[in-house]
């Protein structure tokens, strides 16, 4: 496992990725303890910072040190995280509800809940951390095990709201604090926290307060918090919610390969309106309306009878999108304003339709098939 | 330096640090040496003994200014101390870190709290300092003798504001007879057996009231009158017949060397006068019929120098050497630091400590409503006292209980978190007042019991030995019940806090 990364590592910086191999490099050195290895790194990104260049010998002797450092094996990583059976959850002051939700979580693995503002993710995200009590079905955290009462539970399901909650002081002295509320004093202290604030790129805010730095930094701060916290379950509401285009595409993989850390690896669910970007990552998307779930397993096999869906941006209309596509058959087509979503019958299959776009010469902007997306579900 | 200490308690004591308790321990410095400082230097000579009081108007503006000085850096202090919140961000938080949390602040508040003490001890330590050489026993003892020639109003003369030892003193209450039993209401007594009547009074006993042997004592009964049949032997007595032989043999050179130390004394304590001497001996020889028929003003201050020296009567600020002399003695005789302060300090600390934990570590929206609701509950008791006489502390303690019960079963049953805290919070602000309930209503059942017979007060049981320990020991149960009241907090409160904040929202 960690050769790989090791092996992805030197691939970033063989092709000139610095910015992906460095984020990567920092992974791979914060699983391990030793302060010598993170001291290197840290002398690294320095020297990256000031010249933007990384001098070649110090990273070849930095991997070196990391191919030669033994990793502590982790049992866990393959163990279920989470097993969720018809969890349930009646509003006593409204008439909303969450309908009966199953699922199951493994260390390193994501989950991703979308849907309508409205419709429970919050309230799952909630239940899942045990802010709310349930009125039906069970959640089994592995973390009970070690856990010995309902504080200590609480202390290892980390979740961030969607409004990350205001902190005072600098970011730097938040991060110590965390630290050290968390045991890791010292040296250890001041390396976790330099390395992952260059994990998250918030070094340059290293001693900045919560009113001069952007709402995406506040996020950033506190993932990066959250993170110091070795969780084991992340529940993350709407965390992309604050970032812009180009964070919201990197932290999502990011936390994804986070998860997947050979010392601590932990388990992710969390919420979204970005659903292709959640896709790309998740395990598992569930997409609830009205607090009732369906779900899109990732690699789901297309099932036989199955109708390929599509969603298109064309500046044909509706009777000369139907006529292009007579031959492949239409058997739905909506249009929202902007998109077109066309369900063409089953039996049809994709390059039929690319094949027909391109002989028609339709004026195509944006295509994606979305018969195996969750995108699908928001479709009345 | 302090941002380096700071630092290494940031990454190695996050609770030290999150407590600010470098910056704490600095104000607590600062603000204890500026009030010394203050207070040693608020006294410049033996004057002040003549208006000195411990606790009285002339510090108001100290007090004020601590007062005021501590409210500041308390706001600064929370203001840091609330950023950062450990337990309520469900970091790893044991019950053992909530009370040594706890710990720290107590010992915030109980270091910061008597800064206006040591404002008081610094006076108090400057006072032994410059009252070293004086001898207020000895001084006392001029007073007395010379107060006999000296007519100012006869109620001055009383025996219990004369300076004769307190030996002499205690000889002559022991003395006293006994207080006359108390009248009462035939109407109002319950009937009695005849042998409860014989047991109590005794038959043929004559009843004296005080007031008819305190005249004995008056000395203006002594001045310009010839002192016979004086029986007492003690200090009081000795200067009866010393008075007497002066005033029966004419000794005048006795009398004025006797004033003359006194106006030496009242130079010495910086009390002013304005008394002809050989006048006032002139005077004790006047007349012999046991008549007053002069008084010496005395000087009650206020007056201009000026003023003073044109008034043609002599006059004396002889309460202010009487006070002066008390003063003095009072200072050198008695400790500085009393159980009653130190408990009063303890209790404030306590109870400031729990009301800032419950905030700290339940939440805003119960705090503030605990706080109203315990003002609705204080007027509710009020007006159920008001109607139904003392009975209503049973209700009292009963709802205590019934906070504490109710607390812990809506806790455990994950039940509605505000009121859940709710109770948690009242049984917080009410818990301490149990133990001294309890104890005093012990006093009041192990007391003696009276009855009214044939319209006289008749003790028919006397008290049980817990309650005169009770009636003496009421310092030693504030402190009982303020250890009570730590425990209860470590090992109740916090606890409970703890499993509140795991449960469930809703």
């Amino acid at each position: 496992m960690n050769t790989l990364k090791i092996q992805h590592v030197k691939d970033c910086f063989e092709h000139g990725d610095h910015s992906l191999g460095l984020r990567r490099l920092i992974d791979c050195v914060m699983d391990t303890n030793d302060l010598k290895i993170q001291q290197s790194l840290l002398d690294l990104i320095d020297a990256y910072e000031s010249s933007n260049e990384i001098d070649p010998s110090n990273l070849d002797a930095l991997i070196q040190k990391l191919i030669q450092y033994q990793y502590p094996e982790n049992t866990a990583s393959h163990a279920s995280l989470l097993e969720v059976k018809d969890l349930a959850k009646q509003y006593q002051s409204s008439q909303f509800k969450i309908s009966p939700i199953s699922f199951t979580l493994k260390y390193g693995e994501v989950v991703g809940l979308v849907g309508e503002n409205g419709n429970g993710k919050t309230s799952l995200l909630r239940l899942l951390c045990k802010d709310l009590e349930q009125d039906g079905g069970s959640i089994k955290y592995a973390a009970e095990q070690n856990s010995k009462s309902l504080f200590e539970l609480r202390s290892r399901l980390i979740y961030i709201p969607q409004r990350v909650p205001r902190w005072y002081g600098s970011l730097m002295d938040n991060l110590h604090f965390t630290l050290s509320s968390y045991g890791i004093t010292g040296e250890e202290n001041l390396m976790r926290a330099e390395l992952i604030i260059a994990r998250l790129g918030l070094r340059p805010f290293k001693n900045h307060t919560w009113n001069s730095i952007s709402s995406g930094y506040r996020t950033r701060f506190e993932l990066a918090k959250s993170l110091l916290r070795k969780p084991e379950l992340m529940l993350l509401d709407e965390p992309l919610s604050n970032l812009d285009i180009i964070s919201q595409q990197t932290i999502l993989q990011d936390l994804k390969y986070m998860s997947e850390s050979t010392s601590h690896p932990f388990g992710l669910v969390l919420s979204s309106q970005q659903l292709y970007e959640v896709e790309k990552i998740s395990d598992l998307v569930i997409f609830l309306r009205q607090g009732e779930a369906q779900y899109q397993y990732k690699n789901q096999d297309l099932q036989e009878g199955q109708e390929l869906i599509f969603e298109m941006e064309i500046e044909e209309s509706r009777d000369a999108i139907t006529k292009a596509f007579e031959s492949i058959g239409i058997s739905q087509i909506q249009f929202n304003g902007g998109v077109y979503v066309i369900h063409f019958k089953a039996g049809s299959n994709t390059n039929e339709i690319f094949t027909t776009i391109s002989e028609k010469k339709l004026n195509v902007n944006y295509l994606r098939n979305i018969t195996q997306s969750s995108r699908r579900f928001f479709i009345q | 330096m302090i941002k380096k200490i700071n630092q290494y308690l940031l990454l190695n004591h996050p609770l030290l640090w999150n407590i600010k308790i470098v910056q704490v321990l600095i104000f607590a410095l600062i603000c204890h040496s500026f009030f010394f400082l203050i207070g040693y230097n608020s006294v410049y000579g033996l004057s002040v003994f003549k208006e000195w009081e411990y606790s009285g108007l002339e510090h108001f503006q100290t007090f004020l200014f601590g007062g005021l000085l501590l409210v500041l850096g308390l706001i600064v202090w929370l203001i840091y101390y609330l950023r950062h919140n450990a337990f309520k961000s469900f970091y790893p938080v044991t019950k053992t870190r909530l009370r040594k949390e706890f710990l720290l602040v107590f010992f915030v508040f109980i270091l910061n709290l008597p800064i206006f003490h040591t404002y008081l001890y610094a006076r108090h330590l400057k006072l032994l300092k410059i009252s070293a050489h004086l001898n207020p026993e000895e001084d006392a003892k001029i007073v007395n003798l010379a107060a006999a020639f000296i007519p100012t109003s006869s109620n001055k003369y009383d025996s219990q504001n004369c300076y004769d030892s307190m030996q002499a003193r205690g000889e002559r209450e022991k003395n006293m007879p006994p207080p006359p039993p108390d009248y009462c209401d035939i109407n109002s007594s319950e009937p009695v057996s005849i042998e409860e009547v014989t047991a109590a009074v005794a038959p043929n006993e004559e009843i004296t009231t005080l007031s008819s042997s305190y005249s004995e004592y008056l000395y203006g009964n002594y001045y310009q009158k010839a002192i016979e049949n004086v029986e007492y032997k003690n200090d009081a007595n000795d200067y009866h017949f010393i008075v007497k032989r002066w005033l029966k043999n004419k000794e005048r050179d006795s009398i004025k060397a006797c004033l003359q130390a006194y106006f030496k004394t009242m130079d010495k304590y910086h009390a002013r006068h304005k008394v002809d001497i050989d006048t006032l001996v002139a005077w004790c020889f006047i007349d012999e019929k046991n008549t007053v028929y002069h008084e010496v003003t005395s000087y009650y201050g206020g007056l201009k120098e000026f003023e003073y020296a044109q008034l043609g009567y002599m006059e004396g600020e002889f309460d202010a050497i009487n006070s002066a002399i008390n003063h003095v003695n009072s200072l050198k005789t008695e400790g500085f630091f009393s159980a009653t302060q130190t408990i009063i300090y303890l209790y404030i600390a306590l109870g400031l400590s729990i009301l800032l934990i419950l905030f700290r570590f339940t939440r805003l929206k119960p705090w503030i409503s605990a706080i109203i609701g315990t003002g609705v509950w204080s007027i509710i008791f009020g007006l159920l006292t008001f109607a139904f006489d003392e009975d209503i502390q049973y209700v009292f303690i009963l709802f205590v209980f019934l906070c504490l019960f109710l607390s812990i079963q809506f806790i455990r049953s994950k039940h509605n978190k505000l009121f859940s805290a709710l109770w948690l919070h009242w049984f917080s602000f009410g818990f301490l007042g149990f133990f001294p309930l309890l104890m005093y209503n012990i006093y009041r059942a192990t007391g003696e019991i009276n009855k009214c017979i044939n319209h006289v007060w008749v003790t028919v049981r006397p008290a049980y030995p817990i309650h005169d320990w009770i009636d003496s020991n009421w310092a030693s149960i504030g402190l009982i019940n303020w250890s009570i009241g730590i425990l209860v907090t470590l090992f109740l409160i916090i606890p409970l806090c703890y499993r509140w904040q795991a449960n469930p929202s809703e």
